[in-house]
């Protein structure tokens, strides 16, 4: 079974009670006769072992596409799906984009250009002590 | 007026030219009537203004003259009665298969009563005999068996490992050798050899000690019995002994690896290539065999590198992933239905496309999509 977000009423805080991954699988597409897979090969070969070991929670799914480009595909408990094509990358390199993978929320990529992200902005601003006429205490 | 001058010219030389026989004499059937030309006889003569060429009726069959030809008579006559006979080529007319016969045509039922009064025409099919169509002629028993079945001169079972490939080539230079001893070499070479399907053969064949000094091989076994197996002609039913791997290595290291330094000359070189074909269904190209010098080329260029793993059969091999549970390794592609049955979804789907009777897996009769191919540009 793969892990599954529990629909909350109220939204959850990841990190603030328990953390859930939000990657759940992670799908990795190989050729065995193309050249633009010797690395994603290498990858399954060696290193991928050792990544699933650590990360139980990802469910792995190896699979060959015969005649295409190596891919590996996030799946997300939101729903989302991010894909990335692996060819023609060094083992190593494909245990960057593996780990961005996984550390990824899932969500679209936004530009973030305020420090704080809320879900519930509000209405007056964040308090300030140096503005405004003061309070008397 | 240029253009009926032209005809004009061009048709009187033309008869003079390829005189034809009797129209007359040639016309099978006419549906003219001889009144009716009689009657046109005038206008011709109007036309031509005198003799009129050509026949009076051009409607009838014309009949080609014959092609001169400057061969005897007698040649002439044995062709065109032969041509009479049978018109089949001689490749169908000397097969040995059993083929279907012309076509024959019966009389018509008119024909038969007015040359038989008692014939009474059948009401039913009772006793008469039944025949099937022509496309299952091949089907029917006799016609196909397996003697008519393509028996190739190599052997059907292709021998991929190297360490049995050593073993038969070894036998093949042992069997050459033995023939070249007994002096039937250069006769042989050309001719089939015994295909040496018992065991006991290839044994006596691999028990002879072949030794090597700079290229000249000489053989120290018993040679003639040997070239007797080989030379006999005895209708086997045997294959080729099949030698496992295991044996096959411990045999070849027994054996001083000096025997594959041989020197190959030419017909040597052809009666090694010919018998690892024959013994192993391996052939060895033109092209590549001329750079083969020495009987351990011929084995390089005979043996093949084993096919490489598929990455799926290396994990398994290789016990990766073995106790891990969150990882699955698939040896196909994972396709919609593997998909649908891995969420235990496609036997619903099935009953339900079953159910409407729809097609499964494709598109059953539904034509292919045409708009894509309006959207490729293939139409």
């Amino acid at each position: 079974m793969t892990v599954k977000a529990l629909r909350a009423i109220a939204d959850g805080k990841n990190g603030l009670g328990a953390f859930v991954l939000q990657c759940k699988k992670l799908d990795l597409h190989y050729c065995d006769w193309a050249g633009s897979s010797k690395g994603m090969n290498g990858f399954i070969k060696s290193l991928l072992p050792k990544f699933a070991a650590a990360n139980p929670q990802i469910e792995f799914a190896v699979s060959p596409r015969p005649g295409k480009h190596p891919v590996i595909v996030g799946h997300y408990i939101n729903g989302r799906t991010k894909p990335i094509c692996v060819r023609n990358l060094s083992p190593y390199e494909i245990l960057q984009k593996v780990e961005l993978l996984r550390d990824a929320s899932g969500e679209k990529l936004r530009r973030t250009n305020k420090a704080v992200l809320s879900t519930k902005p509000s209405v007056r601003g964040i308090w300030s002590p140096y503005h405004g006429k003061g309070m008397a205490v | 007026m240029r253009r009926l001058q032209s005809l004009q010219l061009a048709i009187p030389s033309q008869c003079v030219a390829a005189p034809r026989p009797s129209f007359a004499a040639a016309r099978a059937i006419s549906t003219t009537s001889p009144a009716r030309s009689k009657n046109t006889d005038w206008i011709r003569g109007k036309l031509w203004k005198g003799e009129a060429p050509g026949p009076a009726d051009p409607y009838t069959q014309r009949m080609e003259p014959e092609a001169q030809t400057n061969l005897p008579e007698e040649a002439l006559e044995s062709s065109s009665s032969r041509s009479r006979r049978d018109k089949t080529p001689a490749a169908v007319r000397e097969s040995r298969l059993a083929l279907p016969g012309r076509r024959t045509e019966v009389a018509t039922e008119k024909e038969l009563q007015a040359s038989d009064p008692t014939y009474v025409p059948a009401a039913d099919a009772e006793g008469l005999e039944e025949i099937g169509p022509l496309s299952t002629w091949w089907e029917q028993p006799g016609h196909w068996g397996e003697e008519s079945e393509f028996k190739g001169f190599g052997s059907a079972v292709k021998v991929m490992e190297k360490e049995v490939l050593e073993v038969y080539l070894r036998r093949a230079v042992v069997e050459a050798l033995a023939l070249q001893q007994k002096g039937v070499f250069a006769e042989w070479a050309t001719k089939k050899w015994s295909e040496g399907g018992s065991r006991a053969e290839m044994d006596q064949a691999l028990a002879a000690q072949v030794e090597v000094q700079d290229g000249k091989a000489t053989l120290k076994g018993d040679a003639s019995a040997i070239a007797e197996a080989l030379t006999s002609e005895v209708e086997e039913v045997e294959s080729t002994p099949v030698i496992t791997v295991e044996e096959a290595r411990e045999m070849t290291k027994s054996w001083d690896s000096s025997w594959k330094n041989v020197a190959l000359d030419n017909p040597l070189r052809f009666a090694l290539r010919k018998r690892l074909y024959q013994l192993t269904g391996v052939l060895i190209p033109d092209a590549k065999l001329a750079a083969a010098n020495t009987a351990k080329h011929i084995l390089t260029l005979a043996a093949r590198d084993p096919k490489p793993l598929k990455l799926a059969q290396v994990l398994e091999k290789r016990n990766a992933f073995g106790d891990l549970a969150n990882v699955k390794v698939h040896e196909r592609r994972v396709g919609p239905i593997d998909k649908e049955v891995a969420v235990g979804r496609w036997k619903v789907i099935e009953e339900e496309l079953k159910k409407r009777d729809l097609p499964v897996t494709g598109y059953g009769d539904a034509p292919r999509n045409k708009e894509r191919d309006w959207l490729t540009g293939k139409i």
